[in-house]
């Protein structure tokens, strides 16, 4: 399991590197991010699967969701002594700037669904003080939060020697209409952030 | 030849008195590395801290209200809801049993003068009294 994220990111890191070597990007235009196979002349990119977790509304949360929408997603847990703090405290400056933007959405994961109940995330949320609809906090299936945090290049497990017990990257990804991976940041660097934002720019202008 | 012997030692002695204040800094830039280490998460570089889930130090009225309770609350953490200017805090703090008194007088003396505090100074001996008389919720 670990090789094969290892294998994943390792694949992830060499496509990126060829896009940053080989192919400039079109000014204007984002890359698409990850794996992709060539099927009949089509070229087949990297997208999110199905996926359908609970929100802190005890709404179902599936791809549906989002439709039409692009969108920024991070993987936390409340109790987080590390990193999570620094990174929801990037992800609410991002949320600031498209606060009043409806083509765009948030979908934060809780890697501890033992603690971070809908009701806890519901009192994080509120805390947090976002408009709910706009931005999920969702909870699921350990395996299928695990699962689906490989598709976004994320890393999410348990670890016991982790502070707080499990270990989890602190990536901003940016989601297009199409579930394809656009952009990413580390999500607390502050001037990873800044571009990150910009690149949500751009593809708001290329929707 | 005493005369050199004392020349050595006394030049090792400046030696290392230079490696020494090379690195571990003065009491405040000691205090900024272990805010950066074990604080800055939560409350954030410019001690701000989060919206309502984690509460600012810079500017805050729960500093100057608590202060013979914050050496405890960094050494044993915090658990409850707070207010801090008005506002309800309630996310757990965790504890930091690592550090030591010095330590943790470095940390306050550091938050009590970064951005725009300006409270007094906080010592040592303050810290080991409190230190020894935390109350027992934070045991």
């Amino acid at each position: 399991m670990v090789q094969l994220m290892v294998n994943r990111i390792l694949i992830f890191f060499l496509i990126l590197g060829w896009f940053s070597c080989s192919q400039p990007q079109t000014p204007g235009k984002l890359p698409v991010i990850g794996e992709r196979e060539i099927v009949n002349g089509d070229t087949l990119y990297h997208t999110i699967p199905d996926f359908e977790f609970v929100d802190q509304d005890s709404l179902t949360i599936t791809k549906e969701t989002f439709k039409d929408k692009i969108y920024v997603a991070d993987f936390f847990f409340i109790s987080c002594p590390t990193i999570c703090p620094k990174v929801k405290a990037q992800m609410k400056r991002v949320y600031d700037q498209y606060e009043n933007d409806d083509r765009i959405m948030f979908l934060s994961h809780t890697v501890d669904v033992k603690y971070d109940t809908v009701p806890a995330l519901k009192r994080y949320a509120e805390k947090l003080g976002i408009d709910h609809k706009k931005w999920k906090f969702v909870t699921g299936n350990k395996e299928d939060i695990y699962g689906i945090a490989d598709d976004y290049f994320s890393v999410a497990m348990e670890d016991k020697n982790a502070p707080g017990g499990f270990d989890h990257s602190g990536r901003l990804l940016l989601i297009d209409k199409k579930f394809r991976i656009r952009s990413f940041c580390n999500g607390t660097e502050s001037d990873e952030v800044d571009g990150f934002i910009k690149d949500i720019s751009t593809l708001l202008d290329e929707n | 030849m005493r005369i050199r012997l004392s020349i050595i030692i006394i030049g090792c002695l400046s030696i290392g008195f230079y490696w020494a204040s090379c690195s571990f800094g003065s009491k405040t830039e000691q205090g900024e590395f272990l805010y950066n280490k074990y604080c800055e998460n939560c409350h954030m570089a410019n001690g701000e801290g989060l919206a309502e889930l984690y509460p600012p130090l810079n500017n805050s009225d729960y500093l100057v209200l608590n202060r013979n309770e914050l050496a405890c609350q960094i050494r044993h953490g915090l658990k409850g809801p707070i207010i801090v200017n008005d506002i309800e805090y309630d996310m757990a703090m965790p504890s930091n049993q690592n550090l030591t008194e010095v330590e943790i007088n470095n940390i306050l003396n550091y938050i009590y003068t970064a951005w725009n505090n300006n409270l007094p100074a906080s010592n040592v001996e303050e810290v080991k009294q409190q230190l020894s008389t935390c109350p027992k919720r934070y045991e």
